[in-house]
């Protein structure tokens, strides 16, 4: 028997690591990635844990702390896309800043194409593997340095090339993101959302990364220009076979864009599979409710709506057992007494939670 | 819910040079105080060119009255009036320059430096400024002056020291809100060393505030330096500066009133300018400074 | 027949920046009956929120042109303040995107609602204002109102403070509830609590709700009618059906065709190419035309400005009123060009 048909059958084996690697004989890939993809992953989180500590009092003593992400685990291989879904509070946005050091984890490993990051890697080492893409396209650029001066910051910082190559390099890289070349010169005051967050874009790729972090990349636009910024970084993903890590909170966004979700509540995923797996047969009762509460553009799609009680839990004091027990219609005894950890029990995917099963079914 | 009246209001905090100076000209204190601090600067610059006699030589009678020869008469010691106001012009914008770049140099990058690191470094720096806040500027000039001597580098000093505070205070404030914006972030994330942050990234856009500061330093440094003049600790003699020019005339006011009217006259021609130059920035740059109540107690 | 309780006719504002005038709001008229709820779709920059501000005397900047805003028969535009102020709040109430920013933060939240109820009907007791402002909370889904009537703002979630909000906007019961991105702030799982909490307050009120957003998954949800606006102008306006089966405006086809959806994948997304508008630039042709994939660069898109004209009675769109002058052509088109996706 193989490690993956006990995982199939429900063997309590815990699924630290998520996500398989593609053509690794699961059944669940596409015949066609087995060839084009190594089978090691380019970026593996292994129980990435960050509590922000709550100081009191003159000497700042700590009384607490806020538990932003708890023991998350995820592979995520070239070429490809890992969506990160929750609503606020749920970590995501943490996650993603702590894989990329802008807080420093409390706990967990980071491993960037096979290579451990520890607080001693140096800033430039990570940044020439990883690169990160933020919400607000204004707020993310400098204001005083034109759209080619911003995508050539990272090539400065990492001294590559005369000043004259990196203005090139940078023009280039605009127009790869369909930016004119006469454009180039204004300042991002200058420029319409969209194509600030082109301008964004273009910086990210600046050093070549193999991992780009997209922090709600298009939730701060328009509809009529969120797709254009969608496609171009489906373009540029086929072009590049840059792996990309979706952070964000529109599920009908996630779906169109990511291979893979991973569904946070409460700094835990608590579901994580195939696009396809999450969206058409979601195993976990939060995700069921999520996807549930999404409004469908269409006037006659009725569905059940899945209304979940009371509010978030506080993430200072997170309940002990399931984080999301409060909250669920499921929910039983055990579920406030013992934490269900993420693991394959039926159906496809890995799901944290003690009675996993289709929406509307007993569990 | 962004709407076109929102959108509009939304970039406004960002600078847009074409925007500042479209805001900068539409502004009337502005643009008068520009024209005047001009001319002023080219006078100055221009001296030895404007001024028709040496302003340290005899250039005629003691105490005459305006005429052909001496435009605005001259002094207790035949010197000619107008030249000793031109080259009183040059001393005072010398001063006043010197003093506010001497403070932005040290205030600016104490502040960045400040506000971004934190920590002990933070405390220390604000320790001190409140300490020199605390001491009234002029008292704390007159005491600098005193141990240092005068003269005009002197006098750069005690002032320019005097309103370092200011300048770490304001730089720090703008840190503390810069370094949380998403731009700072990116530059971490881009592998960006703190000490490049800070320069290439957060120092540039505290410019606005800062360069309002600078041109209020620059008025306060004039006042200063006249006052300390008028008092005898500034340039001292035979240097024509406007402050010791009024000092002197006080005992000539009956035989020559223009002795003591044209140096004020300069003074507050200079002084409308800058404040007008000031007040035509913060418009064009949205801008608000309390900077003016901190140092002005010195003028 | 019924006969609309809110009427925007003709209404136009301008904005003076500097960089020029702009005219953000360029003669729009809709209306809402009551008891229907009328969504206003367009993104940034389509004047939607400032018409209705505009509407309601709530405009800071900017300059009403031209237009008529009729309520009970009197126009909104030529009242005087003090007998606007007397309606809103009471008669015409609003529910805006952030509601933080809508509840005062030093006065608890009881008190509040009280006094919305206490300042248009001043017989009211405290006690009976009391009594009344705990059922409103209790009827917006705030769990203990007895106890919550005493906290304040900050004790509050974004969702409980827009329960808050909307409890106030009904308490007078009114005949206009005009709702502006009401759940753009909040999370999926809350936006979905309170569109039902909206119809709740429709129902109880009988009032006509004008639906500010951006949002198509949201008009699909809770809308009757919809109006389209692009630039400045209503472009489409249309039974909730329609919009989705049979858009008749090349921007609203556009719209749903550029949308990633939760129901069904598609390999590329068909965004509308280009930019949004720039309304400091005035053509005299259609405002979309640049971004047109119907129009094909036809003479009549840049020189003549299209009106709002009704769909043929006999059509899949009967009902719909777009501002095109292609409109008839707008169905075959979008079937040519794959722009429709028929939901799975």
């Amino acid at each position: 028997m193989t490690d993956a048909e006990k995982l199939a059958e429900g063997d309590s084996t815990e699924v630290h690591d998520a996500d398989r690697p593609p053509g690794s004989g699961t059944g669940t890939q596409p015949a066609a990635q087995i060839e084009t993809t190594s089978t090691e992953p380019v970026l593996r989180v292994q129980n990435l844990v960050k509590h922000f500590p709550i100081r009191r009092g003159v000497f700042g003593k700590q009384v607490g702390a806020i538990h932003a992400v708890d023991d998350v685990s995820f592979d995520l291989y070239a070429g490809r896309t890992l969506g990160l879904v929750g609503e606020s509070g749920s970590g995501k946005t943490t996650t993603g800043r702590a894989v990329i050091r802008l807080v420093e984890p409390t706990a967990g490993s980071v491993m960037l194409d096979g290579r451990p990051l520890t607080a001693e890697t140096r800033a430039k080492d990570l940044a020439r593997g990883m690169s990160m893409v933020f919400q607000d396209p204004m707020g993310s650029l400098n204001p005083r340095l034109s759209a080619v001066a911003n995508v050539a910051e990272p090539l400065r910082i990492h001294k590559s090339g005369t000043a004259v190559e990196r203005r090139a390099r940078a023009t280039e890289l605009l127009d790869q993101v369909g930016l004119r070349a006469d454009q180039v010169e204004r300042v991002p005051a200058e420029f319409s959302g969209g194509q600030r967050q082109r301008i964004g874009i273009a910086r990210a790729l600046a050093l070549s990364p193999k991992v780009i972090i997209l922090d709600e990349p298009a939730s701060a636009l328009d509809v009529s220009v969120q797709a254009q910024v969608l496609n171009l970084l489906r373009r540029l993903q086929s072009d590049l076979g840059i792996a990309f890590l979706f952070i964000s909170h529109d599920l009908s966004v996630v779906r169109h864009l990511c291979d893979r979700v991973a569904v946070m509540y409460l700094g835990e995923i608590v579901e994580i599979g195939d696009q396809e797996q999450i969206f058409t047969n979601p195993l976990h009762p939060y995700t069921q409710a999520l996807l549930s509460a999404v409004p469908i553009p269409d006037p006659d799609a009725k569905r059940e709506r899945i209304v979940l009680k009371g509010d978030l839990p506080s993430p200072v004091d997170p309940p002990a057992g399931c984080r999301f027990a409060g909250r669920c219609h499921r929910a039983q005894d055990i579920c406030d007494v013992e934490a269900p950890v993420l693991k394959i029990r039926t159906g496809a995917q890995p799901v944290a939670c003690h009675f996993p099963g289709p929406a509307g079914g007993a569990g | 819910m962004t709407t076109a009246a929102k959108e509009s209001s939304a970039a406004a905090p960002v600078i847009r040079r074409a925007t500042v100076r479209r805001k900068f000209l539409g502004s009337a204190p502005g643009v008068a105080g520009a024209i005047v601090l001009l001319i002023l600067v080219l006078v100055a610059v221009f001296a030895p060119l404007i001024a028709p006699f040496d302003p340290l030589e005899r250039a005629g009678k003691a105490l005459q009255g305006p005429s052909a020869q001496n435009w605005f008469g001259t002094d207790e010691l035949g010197r000619d009036l107008f030249s000793r106001l031109v080259y009183g012009t040059r001393l005072s914008l010398e001063t006043a320059a010197g003093a506010a770049l001497l403070a932005c140099a040290v205030g600016l990058p104490l502040g960045v430096l400040s506000g971004y690191l934190g920590g002990w470094i933070d405390a220390i720096v604000m320790r001190v400024t409140d300490f020199v806040l605390a001491v009234p500027g002029i008292l704390f000039a007159l005491v600098l002056i005193a141990i240092l001597g005068s003269g005009i580098i002197n006098l750069i000093l005690a002032i320019g020291i005097g309103a370092i505070p200011a300048f770490i205070r304001l730089s720090r404030a703008s840190t503390l809100g810069l370094k949380e914006r998403e731009y700072v972030l990116a530059a971490r994330s881009m592998g960006a060393s703190k000490a490049d942050i800070m320069a290439r990234t957060i120092a540039p856009n505290t410019m606005g505030p800062i360069i309002v500061q600078i041109i209020v330093t620059a008025s306060v440094a004039i006042l200063a330096a006249a006052a300390l003049s008028f008092i005898g600790l500034g340039t001292p003699p035979p240097a024509p500066s406007w402050g010791g020019m009024l000092q002197t005339s006080r005992s000539f006011l009956y035989q020559q009133i223009w002795y003591a009217i044209l140096p004020g006259v300069a003074l507050a021609i200079t002084i409308a300018a800058l404040d007008g130059v000031g007040r035509g920035l913060q418009t064009a740059l949205g801008t608000k400074t309390t900077g003016r109540a901190k140092v002005g107690g010195m003028g | 027949m019924v006969t609309p309780v809110l009427q925007i006719e003709d209404l136009a504002v301008e904005f003076t920046t500097p960089e020029g005038v702009l005219r953000a709001v360029d003669g729009v008229s809709y209306s809402v009956d009551a008891g229907e709820t009328l969504a206003v779709v367009g993104e940034t920059g389509s004047g939607k929120s400032v018409t209705v501000l505009a509407a309601l005397g709530l405009l800071d900047a900017g300059r009403i042109v031209s237009g008529r805003v009729m309520f009970d028969g009197l126009d909104l535009l030529r009242l005087p303040d003090k007998k606007l102020r007397r309606l809103l709040g009471s008669n015409l109430t609003m529910v805006f995107q952030n509601p933080m920013s809508a509840l005062n933060p030093v006065m608890t939240v009881g008190r509040q609602v009280a006094e919305t109820l206490v300042v248009h009907d001043r017989k009211l007791t405290n006690k009976g204002a009391r009594g009344r402002a705990i059922e409103l909370l209790a009827l917006v889904g705030v769990p203990q109102p007895d106890v919550r009537f005493n906290q304040y703002p900050h004790e509050f979630s974004g969702g409980m403070c827009q329960r808050v909000v909307i409890a106030m906007a009904i308490a007078n019961n009114p005949r206009v509830i005009i709702a502006d991105e009401p759940t753009t702030a909040v999370d999926v799982t809350v936006q979905a609590q309170l569109l039902d909490l909206l119809q709740v307050a429709r129902e109880e009120t009988g009032a006509g709700v004008v639906l500010i957003t951006h949002d198509l998954g949201v008009v699909a949800e809770v809308a009757d009618r919809v109006a389209v606006m692009y630039a400045g102008r209503v472009v489409e306006t249309a039974p909730v059906r329609n919009i989705f089966r049979a858009p008749q405006h090349p921007y609203t086809v556009g719209l749903l065709s550029c949308l990633p959806r939760l129901d069904s994948t598609v390999e590329e997304l068909v965004p509308i190419p280009g930019s949004p508008a720039n309304l400091l630039i005035r053509s005299p042709g259609c405002a979309f035309q640049p971004r047109c994939g119907l129009s094909a660069d036809r003479d009549i898109c840049t020189s003549d400005r299209p009106e709002l004209a009704a769909a043929a009675a006999d059509s899949a769109a009967a009902g719909s009123w777009a501002a095109c002058h292609f409109a008839d052509e707008t169905t075959a088109w979008s079937a040519r060009e794959h722009l429709v996706r028929e939901p799975s």
